[in-house]
């Protein structure tokens, strides 16, 4: 089994997440993708695996060209993903989790149910895991679902086996089964793509590894050849001896030898993560800008959420006094906003005009109303057609995340906490946010915002009083301030 | 590229927001227009003030609960009021006897009425949203449940005095607009104008649209959602009383068909089902539709299966138009 | 042992099973005669029409739909079946066929409006009951067709072999093909669909035709309660699913199939719908007065409903919340 990618393209509108992907992978071959945020990889695995369409580029598969149309075309041709989004069926069993895709069958149409367990306990009992074969799949952890996914990718036996981030929520034992596994698949040829940011694991596993950034295949070494630094040196271009005498401690949230008389905002001590179980605490002052970092679905975006009270309680002190975030609406009559980046499924009213869309937390519910939508609308920039009574998805993305914004900064926040609030929008509607974030810092606001595109993060921290505080796994690994923001000290503190 | 004198045109007629408005409303007023037209050419003597007056009259009573029926389903979640049928008799049954001080007040038992269907649609409310029984489902019930009681309280017969105010609903005041019928309308305007111009209306629609938006604006949506049920019930309510002045006596069973006449006034009307977007104006057109239409077919000597079949197909054919889902996308 | 017994208390049919023996002993002990055969098998035999609608709603319901029209589709097979006995002459067997087809047609009707044409479920079986229902009443205004023929009249009556009433040969019909299709490797798909439509498009499962067929034999269930109901009243009554309906629902859902679909299995649900038929029996049995009958009904339901709601938000609750364990991701 062979694996070749040409010059993959793959744009979504005008964001480019493949600019130039070329990849080769020989028989039993176990190639690792890395990168960061952005870097591409999982758009890679996607468009190897059949799940998206690309824009450019070839693919082959034993030096004959394939083009998958559908998820079950790739598999009909050899190719099964497993992702961090899993495909898994919360109200079916185990064992019909794992055949859902090779379901047995009995004297032609019966289910053999027998078969199904028994294919089923096999391969649960190579991954070590044979007793959850009748527990509901509602009631597994988080690591024995990903085993589930697996288990259900092996079933389907695969030349091409691509697995995207689905160690995140594995114990160390479990990773050890996997790479078992691989290793075992190895041996009869098939062609492995890994995905993941624990870097040890990297090294213990795979064969080989691609270094993507950008989009771009930067350059691929065999595992023996390099390290650990050598790989983050190559990606951010910091010397290795830089990368070597560097301390990777568990970090406060503020510069021990900080003195600040600004006013403390937001004072979050020990609150526990939920989700991760880790205690985080760091302090946001009037004026500070605090960037979340690091790669996506570590806890930035969970932390946001449950300060501004979705979810589960949050206790802290929010100027100066004990507060207690219970729900949003509290938060916002308290002068708390909360910017999301899931336009269409958390921030905009899809039927209601541009108007109705921009007055609606001003007006309704803070108690500051806004006369004239259209002024609110001239100063940030919002493109429209005419008048602004008409329905707000008659304007494009980036206008309509800016409709969002003007929304919640009319409202005069203190505390404005964004999640990832530029996805997918353009270049010049990314700046303008920009502006407007930092105009509502110095006016003394606080921000926190997620950002899973570290470039970003970089320039909007140019400012002063902004600091890059980097998750993973739940954990604050380092808080980066001043000229210490660089999108490489990011990426660097961004594995584990 | 497409010439650019003939784009802009198209362009604007879309965009154009009085175009959006009216929109919406079409499939009901399109309605009542052919059937205007066909009755009145087709239907000697259809088409007098009388008869005009008449349809109105009935309509009305259905237009209210109607209304009703749309703030549930603009608050969302595919939600729907199945109960109203009985809160319907309820009303009957408390307002129109109601004295105060001795006097007769029209307005007092109205009050009363109102109060408790709202409080009924509150349990309704408290149901779906907390103990996420399925709107459909906990009204059904409900309506088994206050119908039953209201059997059990009147042993089945129910004489209602009609107090001289309500008797006079019927009277005439100009044209084809009797004294209920204008009533009505004033409703429709003041629901019409509370919805598009204040507040709640706003905070209504708004959840409707998007729950999640709702929430993380910091809208109260669990009230919204219970206070959306509770209003539909007052709604219902105070039909029961007009229904006392339009009918003159109120029996069990003839409400049995008001729910879902109004669900399907709802939707001729072009209010969403998922929720958001609507109008009291569109429900109230579809009341008439329904109702025109009923008179119509009874004008012809159609039998009630064949009317209720025609009903169904009209209502079958306008979902097939608007209101399909999403494919599965590849 | 343990093991097994808490499986069962996390069976979702259970709560459904526990109503139904409940009443069923609280009946035995205040009528010694219902446990006789006769009796029992009776009431059986009049819970069959709606246990057949249960059987179609339940196959709705699974794959993440809804039907409320099959009540409406077996009024109008049943009119259908006693105007073609009484005014045809064609053979027995080929008028029950005719009623068969029907039954498949209207399901036909419905799995196209919603599993191609993307229809909301609930608004397409709410306009398609209106059409069946206003066909039925239209094809036999009053209850009428007094022409069934004797040999399914007796058949229907009949108890073979001393103990097997033909009751439980109709009840078998669609369970025995559901049954027999929960063997097939479909089953997976048909829950898998219930539980994520997304999901299940990307795993390659049949959506669309899984649907159809979902409601295609919901109108199979519907024609063979209809047939019952034929040989039971020997004679056609165009009003008489229209209760089924809304019932079949809810006994679906104290039956412990969820809302969204994808859980639940068919015994919860007969099991919802044998509770439901027996609480009037019991109310009758109780010696309730005639005028609050009605009320008890609806308030056993109201319980019965709750309980189960509560049953199932508990579990759930329960599951979301386990008893914290350490977490060591090192």
């Amino acid at each position: 089994m062979s694996l070749r990618c040409q010059s993959l393209k793959k744009h979504y509108g005008s964001v480019i997440a493949l600019e130039d992907a070329s990849i080769s992978v020989e028989n039993g071959e176990i190639r690792a993708l890395f990168g960061g945020n952005g870097s591409g990889k999982s758009t890679l695995a996607k468009a190897v695996g059949g799940i998206i369409n690309r824009n450019a580029g070839v693919i082959e598969i034993d030096d004959k060209e394939v083009d998958f149309a559908s998820p079950t075309e790739a598999k009909a041709g050899g190719v099964v993903v497993a992702s961090q989004e899993l495909s898994l069926f919360h109200n079916l069993s185990v064992a019909e989790n794992i055949m859902a895709c090779s379901l047995p069958k009995r004297s032609g149409f019966r289910l053999d149910r027998k078969a199904m367990r028994h294919r089923a306990l096999d391969v649960l009992a190579r991954l070590k895991l044979p007793q959850i074969i009748d527990k509901p799949m509602r009631d597994l952890p988080p690591n024995q679902r990903y085993m589930v996914e697996f288990a259900k990718t092996l079933v389907q036996e695969p030349k091409i086996l691509i697995l995207d981030e689905i160690t995140s929520a594995l114990y160390k034992e479990d990773v050890q089964i996997i790479k078992h596994v691989m290793h075992e698949l190895k041996e009869t040829g098939c062609v492995i793509l890994f995905i993941s940011h624990r870097m040890h694991e990297l090294f213990d596993i795979c064969d080989s590894v691609t270094i993507m950034k950008n989009g771009v295949t930067l350059a691929t070494h065999r595992i023996e050849d390099t390290t650990s630094n050598k790989l983050l040196s190559q990606m951010t271009g910091i010397p290795i001896e830089e990368l070597e005498a560097r301390e990777q401690s568990a970090a406060e949230a503020e510069p021990d030898d900080v003195q600040d008389d600004r006013k403390a905002l937001l004072e979050i001590k020990d609150m526990e993560l939920k989700g991760f179980g880790t205690k985080i605490s760091f302090t946001v002052r009037e004026g500070d800008f605090v960037g979340l970092a690091g790669l996506q679905g570590h806890g930035q975006s969970d932390l946001i959420r449950q300060i501004y009270g979705l979810g589960s309680r949050a206790a802290y002190k929010y100027d100066g006094e004990l507060f207690v975030a219970t729900s949003a609406q509290k938060s916002a009559k308290h002068n708390m906003a909360f910017l999301s980046g899931d336009r269409t499924g958390e921030s905009i009213y899809p039927d209601r005009t541009i108007t109705e869309n921009v007055k609606s937390a001003a007006n309704l519910i803070v108690g500051k109303p806004i006369r004239s939508a259209k002024d609110v609308l001239d100063r940030f920039g919002v493109k429209y057609n005419g008048l602004p009574n008409q329905k707000i998805t008659s304007l494009s993305g980036g206008n309509q995340q800016k409709v969002v914004v003007a929304r919640w900064i009319a409202t005069e926040p203190r505390l404005l906490l964004a999640d990832d609030p530029t996805k997918g929008i353009d270049m010049q509607a990314r700046y303008d946010l920009h502006q407007t974030l930092v105009d509502l810092v110095e006016k003394g606001s606080g921000v926190i915002m997620v950002s899973s595109d570290d470039e970003e993060l970089v320039e909007i921290c140019s400012m002063p009083n902004a600091r890059v505080i980097i998750l993973c796994e739940g954990r604050i690994t380092k808080v980066l301030t001043g000229a210490d923001i660089t999108t490489e000290n990011i990426i660097a503190y961004s594995f584990a | 590229m497409t010439d650019q004198s003939v784009q802009p045109k198209k362009f604007q007629l879309r965009v154009n927001p009085a175009y959006q408005r009216v929109k919406d409303y079409l499939p009901a007023i399109s309605c009542i227009v052919l059937l205007g037209v066909f009755s009145a050419v087709l239907i000697d003597g259809f088409m007098n003030i009388n008869n005009i007056g008449a349809i109105l009259l009935q309509a009305s009573v259905l237009a209210v609960v109607a209304m009703g029926a749309t703030i549930v389903v603009i608050a969302g979640d595919n939600g729907l009021d199945l109960s109203t049928g009985a809160v319907i008799i309820v009303g009957a049954m408390i307002g129109p006897n109601l004295r105060v001080g001795g006097r007769e007040s029209l307005l007092a038992g109205f009050l009363l009425a109102m109060i408790i269907g709202a409080m009924i649609g509150c349990v309704n409310g408290l149901c779906v949203y907390y103990l996420k029984v399925p709107s459909l489902v906990m009204t059904m019930a409900m309506q088994g449940f206050v119908s039953g009681f209201c059997i059990f309280l009147t042993r089945s017969q129910l004489t209602v005095k009609i107090p001289k105010a309500l008797a006079s609903m019927n009277q005439v005041v100009f044209g084809p607009f009797r004294r209920m019928t204008l009533l009505v309308i004033a409703l429709m305007v003041v629901l019409q104008l509370l919805l598009n111009r204040s507040k709640i209306g706003q905070l209504l629609l708004l959840t409707g649209n998007n729950r999640e938006a709702a929430r993380l604006n910091g809208i109260p949506v669990p009230a919204i959602a219970v206070g959306a049920f509770a209003a539909c019930s007052a709604l219902a309510a105070a039909a029961g009383m007009l229904l006392v002045g339009y009918s003159g006596l109120v029996h069990i069973d003839m409400t049995k068909d008001y729910p879902m006449q109004a669900m399907a006034a709802v939707i001729i009307g072009g209010t969403k089902t998922s929720g958001g977007v609507g109008s009291f104006v569109g429900s109230v057109m579809g009341a008439i539709v329904l109702i025109l239409l009923n008179s119509i077919l009874l004008a012809f000597n159609m039998p009630a299966g064949a009317r209720t079949f025609i009903q169904g197909m009209v209502l079958l054919v306008i979902l097939l138009i608007n209101n399909r889902s999403a494919k599965l996308r590849q | 042992m343990l093991a097994t017994i808490k499986k069962l208390l996390k069976w979702t049919s259970l709560p459904a099973i526990v109503l139904f023996v409940l009443l069923l002993v609280y009946n035995a002990v205040i009528n010694p005669g219902f446990m006789k055969q006769s009796t029992f098998y009776t009431f059986l035999l009049t819970s069959t029409p709606t246990l057949c609608v249960v059987m179609g709603v339940f196959a709705s319901k699974i794959v993440g739909g809804i039907d409320i029209s099959l009540g409406s589709l077996l009024s109008l097979i049943n009119v259908t079946l006693a105007w073609m006995f009484t005014n045809t002459d064609l053979p027995t067997a080929l008028v029950l066929a005719i009623g068969v087809l029907m039954g498949m047609t209207g399901g036909l009707i419905n799995g196209i409006s919603i599993g191609v044409l993307r229809v909301n479920p609930l608004l397409a079986t709410f306009a398609s009951s209106s059409v069946y229902g206003g066909l039925a009443l239209w094809i036999m205004p009053n209850p009428g067709g007094f022409g069934v023929p004797q040999s399914l009249i007796r058949f229907t009556n009949r108890i073979h072999f001393g103990f097997i009433p033909s009751a439980l040969i109709y009840l078998m019909i669609p369970l025995a093909l559901w049954l027999i299709y929960a063997l097939s490797v479909r089953v997976v798909a048909v829950y898998g669909i219930g539980g994520n439509e997304q999901c299940a498009y990307i795993s390659g499962m049949p959506v669309m035709r899984i649907k159809m067929l979902a409601h295609i034999f919901g109108g199979l269930c519907a024609a063979v309660g209809a047939i019952a109901v034929t040989g039971l009243i020997a004679s056609g009554d165009p009003t008489i699913g229209n209760e089924f309906s809304l019932k079949a629902v809810t006994a679906v859902v104290i039956g412990g199939v969820a809302l969204s679909g994808g859980e639940g299995d068919i015994w919860g649900a007969l099991f919802g719908g044998l509770f439901l038929t027996m609480i009037l029996i019991t109310i009758v049995s109780s010696k309730v007065p005639t005028f609050a009958q009605n009320f008890a009904n609806a308030t056993i339901l109201f319980v019965g409903l709750l309980l189960a709601v509560l049953i199932k938000l508990v579990s759930e609750y329960k599951r979301t919340h386990p008893r914290k364990e350490v977490k060591n991701y090192d």
